[in-house]
């Protein structure tokens, strides 16, 4: 044992010495979703970044499927209240939580020049808290081999899913967002439209009520499912579904079903279409943290993603849509996204996305099937 | 008791004993055996009994990827780490409940306990709660922290066991001799009972190398160890890098089995718990 | 196997204790068994407490973590409504039985695996023995993550165990994401303890007793009913308490081979913490496992003191 306390000591030197050699700037930039967000980042914006900026270092931390949104954001929370620096320059992800919770400085055209590209309602949407710099939706992906005619409305969606049992099935709503919309787009089916804002801004418990229709047609669905009633585990996993051929028909992300396509990993005989009412999507956004000793640095960072050089990556890379207006892309961009770009609703907001995912699994996944 | 006829006659025994082996070796090995064959290939669609394309075109991307690397260098950092304060927290302890009377001993003995039988997911959102306010959320120090409760009870319990099986004439020979208790300690009763104190230290490691929940719920997003990547390989990306991933994981894990066979066997982890 | 607390000194122990002055030792014993107890008090009982705490409605206002949660029950006296709510939710009893069905299945199972294969690590002679040996010390060098991706690549659908089966035309129908698939799991996962502590037990039986009991004429099942099994008991209850323990409150064999619902309470318990916002029910649950896993516990303390006596 004593003669491995020197060891021990060492490892502690080692971990020290890797915080202490510090560059000049470095932002810590926490970001979240699946891997194809990772890999924009990873291995595309920020390698181009440094390259014009070489005094600029980031270190990525990035959480998969937001299951750490919450925790980090628990964390700016608690370094505020003990008056200590969370640590966190930039954060990608929930910037309107942490914006209202007083986490993160407010967007001004005079810190970021090119503010003016971006749409003045999605700017709004995230209350001036962070730019918004890519886009996706939810949309519809089906074996066009084996359906010939798609359903292009909600109603056609529900009725085919009756009609083909064990084709469809979307993904639990708290393990990635395209399952989520699909949920969402269903339990919108009983919302009042004086309240609907509420749901996708606010937090009114009381009208969680108005839920019970959607639930209802969720729970007859269920047994008409993948395998008589069973959800795929994430985003991932309804593309693999469909890729083996195992189910013809799910929700995915527009950018993960494009790369897919166009990665070979879904054939060719897979495609994408939006239905109407479209499901949610919405743009993501980035914020700087009120605490970073950087701010200067990570406002220039959110000035440069809105340029053309990155747009032209997320469009070209991730098959995301533009953060900035489509107007302000050229027309092939215009042109690629067809018919899915731009037109999609919004989901509920982070509360009730809690209890929505906490009633599905009480109401939907938690009431027993028949068995097969 | 006519159930059992087939005891009485040697062949039968032997051939039910045989069947029940080679059942059981097949519902161990045979899932390792389906992971190994997807780590070498390039394609492989059901229902065809081995891939149809055999390669390494995932290794290269496996060993390329920086997450990994950097998951891997996490796991050996926290791993021995953990080993080690365990050690030096839990071995005079062992050393004292072996060897001292004092009040409370068998009471605090069994209260170590305390640290298996709150149900763990429970147990780590009650630290992820109180580390959010000591700021140890995402420290390498928090996670170490957190792991440190699995090891209590295998780094006191095992190491006693091996400490009190170490006869006391021998000790007090060795005194009677002149030399210091400190000696006696290090040349005497450490050496008889090291096989216990390896079993505990290799055990604790293993715990840590395989500690995932833990390490997810306070070191994530920034301390990602080897267990916890696995999360988020499997399911997102093709079979053939989840079973390379689980490979390099295991591995050293089963040249600690190889090391440490002679140990395992021969009860050194049962005694602990009596 | 009572000499790691015994509390009756041998003469030698005596002399040895003379060495040291009567009043050293208990204070130099509290000394060195101090730094474990810390641990176990900040690290287990204070977070513990706190937990309770905030379940039973005093929710502090300078943790995020708990403050931030949805439907918090406040209360400034203490009050059982979020017990109320937990038990009023259906969802909650069916993860609770579920819990409970999967954990005495596992057991049962595992016992019923370990049994004869400790009796053969212990009684067995030849090459087989000697594989089994190291056979079943295997899953306890595999992380459970691996282990259970493993089970999923074989006893998942579209796996290798159906594409076998499938050459001599056996229909399958994959046990992954249903309740036997954490059966299965955990199976896999526990034999390793099981057969070690229950093969050390029969360890301490002595080849001449048996042979003695079988000169007079007993049967292998005589043997084992009337011999191996009451002298092995404390071992078997060991084995049974900490599996059970392990088993219910387990997250990664559940999260990965069970169904997305009911869930086992570890995985309820994560996803109330996470993807609910509902750390308060979430901690409840734990005190409600706590509840059960006590209850094993108090079996073990029980029957290892009573070992100890007799």
């Amino acid at each position: 044992m004593k003669r491995l306390l020197p060891v021990f000591a060492l490892a502690a030197l080692g971990l020290s010495a890797t915080i202490l050699a510090q560059s000049p700037i470095k932002l810590s930039f926490y970001s979240s979703g699946d891997v194809n967000v990772k890999n924009l980042w990873e291995q595309n914006l920020l390698p181009m970044y440094q390259k014009k900026n070489p005094n600029v270092q980031f270190d990525l931390i990035f959480s998969q499927s937001g299951t750490g949104n919450q925790a980090t954001l628990d964390r700016m929370a608690a370094a505020k209240k003990a008056g200590q620096a969370s640590g966190i320059d930039l954060l990608e992800g929930p910037v309107l939580e942490a914006g209202e919770a007083g986490l993160l400085v407010a967007v001004k055209s005079k810190d970021i020049a090119r503010l003016s590209r971006v749409e003045a309602n999605v700017l709004a949407r995230a209350k001036g808290f962070g730019v918004p710099y890519r886009g996706s939706s939810v949309v519809l992906a089906y074996n066009s081999s084996k359906v010939s005619k798609p359903p292009k409305t909600l109603e056609a969606l529900l009725e085919w899913i009756q009609k083909n049992p064990g084709q469809f099935t979307y993904n639990t709503p708290d393990t990635g967002g395209s399952g989520n919309a699909f949920v969402t787009r269903v339990l919108k089916l009983g919302l009042e439209s004086k309240d609907a804002t509420t749901f996708e801004t606010g937090y009114e418990p009381a009208l969680i009520n108005q839920w019970d229709k959607g639930f209802d047609t969720l729970r007859k669905l269920s047994p008409n499912l993948y395998n008589g009633g069973q959800y795929s585990k994430n985003n991932a996993e309804t593309i693999q579904l469909l890729a083996k051929g195992a189910i013809n028909m799910g929700p995915v992300w527009s950018d993960q079903g494009l790369s897919a396509l166009k990665q070979g990993i879904l054939p060719e005989n897979i495609k994408l279409m939006q239905i109407n009412p479209p499901f949610s999507g919405g743009s993501s956004y980035l914020g700087v943290a009120a605490d970073s000793p950087n701010k200067l640095e990570a406002l220039k960072f959110l000035n440069w993603v809105l340029g053309e050089e990155a747009q032209a990556v997320i469009v070209d890379k991730m098959n995301g849509y533009p953060g900035v207006k489509i107007t302000a892309m050229p027309a092939d961009v215009r042109k690629k996204f067809g018919t899915i770009a731009k037109s999609f609703s919004f989901g509920f907001s982070s509360k009730f996305g809690a209890d929505m995912n906490r009633l599905w699994y009480e109401k939907i996944a938690g009431t027993p099937q028949p068995q097969r | 008791m006519k159930l059992t006829w087939f005891l009485e006659h040697p062949a039968l025994r032997r051939a039910v004993m045989l069947s029940f082996i080679l059942a059981f070796g097949a519902f161990l090995i045979l899932p390792l055996v389906t992971l190994l064959l997807w780590a070498f290939a390039d394609r492989w669609f059901f229902p065809n009994l081995v891939p149809q394309v055999w390669g390494f075109r995932w290794w290269g991307w496996i060993l390329e990827n920086t997450d990994i690397t950097k998951a891997a260098r996490w796991s050996f950092l926290i791993a021995p780490t953990v080993t080690l304060l365990s050690a030096v927290i839990c071995l005079p302890a062992a050393y004292a409940f072996a060897r001292f009377e004092f009040p409370f001993k068998r009471f605090l003995y069994v209260a170590l306990l305390a640290s298996n039988a709150f149900p763990k997911l429970g147990l780590y959102i009650a630290i992820a709660a109180l580390f959010f306010q000591f700021r140890l959320i995402g420290t390498f120090w928090g996670v170490v922290l957190v792991q440190l409760i699995n090891t209590l009870v295998t780094m006191t319990w095992i190491p006693a066991a091996g400490f009190s099986s170490v006869p006391r004439e021998l000790e007090e020979a060795a005194r009677d001799l002149g030399a210091s208790p400190l000696r006696v300690f290090f040349t005497v009763t450490l050496p008889i009972a090291m096989p216990g104190v390896i079993v505990a230290m290799i055990l604790v490691f293993l715990g840590s190398l395989d500690e995932a929940q833990a390490t997810l719920l306070i070191g994530a997003p920034n301390i990602i160890t080897m267990p916890v990547q696995m999360y988020t390989l499997v399911g997102n990306y093709p079979e053939p890098v989840g079973a390379i991933f689980s490979i390099l994981l295991t591995v050293p894990s089963l040249i600690l089995l190889v090391l440490a066979r002679k140990f395992l066997v021969s009860g050194y982890l049962a005694a602990g718990f009596k | 196997m009572s000499q790691t607390a015994s509390s009756s000194p041998s003469p030698a122990a005596r002399k040895l204790g003379r060495l040291v002055h009567s009043w050293r030792e208990p204070v130099l014993g509290l000394l060195l068994v101090l730094p474990p107890i810390i641990v176990l008090i900040l690290l287990v009982l204070y977070p513990a407490l706190e937990a309770l705490r905030f379940s039973l409605g005093f929710v502090p206002a300078d943790n995020p973590a708990y403050a931030s949660g949805l439907d918090l029950v406040n209360s400034n006296s203490g009050s059982l409504e979020v017990f109320k709510k937990l038990f009023a939710s259906s969802f909650f009893s069916s993860n609770l039985a579920l819990t409970l069905r999967v954990s005495f299945v596992s057991v049962l199972l595992l016992v019923l695996v370990s049994y004869p294969l400790a009796l053969f690590a212990r009684f067995g002679r030849g090459k087989l023995a000697g594989v089994a040996r190291v056979l079943y010390l295997l899953p306890m060098f595999v992380p459970v993550v691996i282990a259970t991706y493993a089970l999923i690549t074989f006893f998942g659908d579209n796996g290798w165990l159906e594409a076998i089966l499938g050459t001599v035309g056996i229909p399958y129908h994959s046990v992954i994401r249903q309740e036997a698939g954490i059966v299965l799991g955990h199976v896999w996962v526990g034999v390793p303890f099981a057969v070690l502590m229950l093969s050390s037990g029969l360890d301490g039986i002595s080849n001449e007793s048996l042979e003695a009991a079988r000169d007079q004429g007993a049967n292998a099942w005589v043997v084992f009913w009337r011999i191996l099994l009451p002298l092995n008991v404390v071992p078997l209850l060991i084995v049974m308490t900490f599996s059970f323990i392990g088993v219910f409150g387990s997250y990664t064999v559940p999260y990965m081979l069970g169904p997305s619902a009911p869930q086992m309470l570890g995985v309820s318990m994560a996803l109330n913490f996470g993807a609910f916002r509902q750390p308060q029910q979430a901690v409840a649950m734990a005190v409600v496992s706590f509840v059960f896993c006590a209850f094993a516990g108090a079996l073990y303390v029980w029957s290892t003191t009573r070992g100890r006596k007799s």
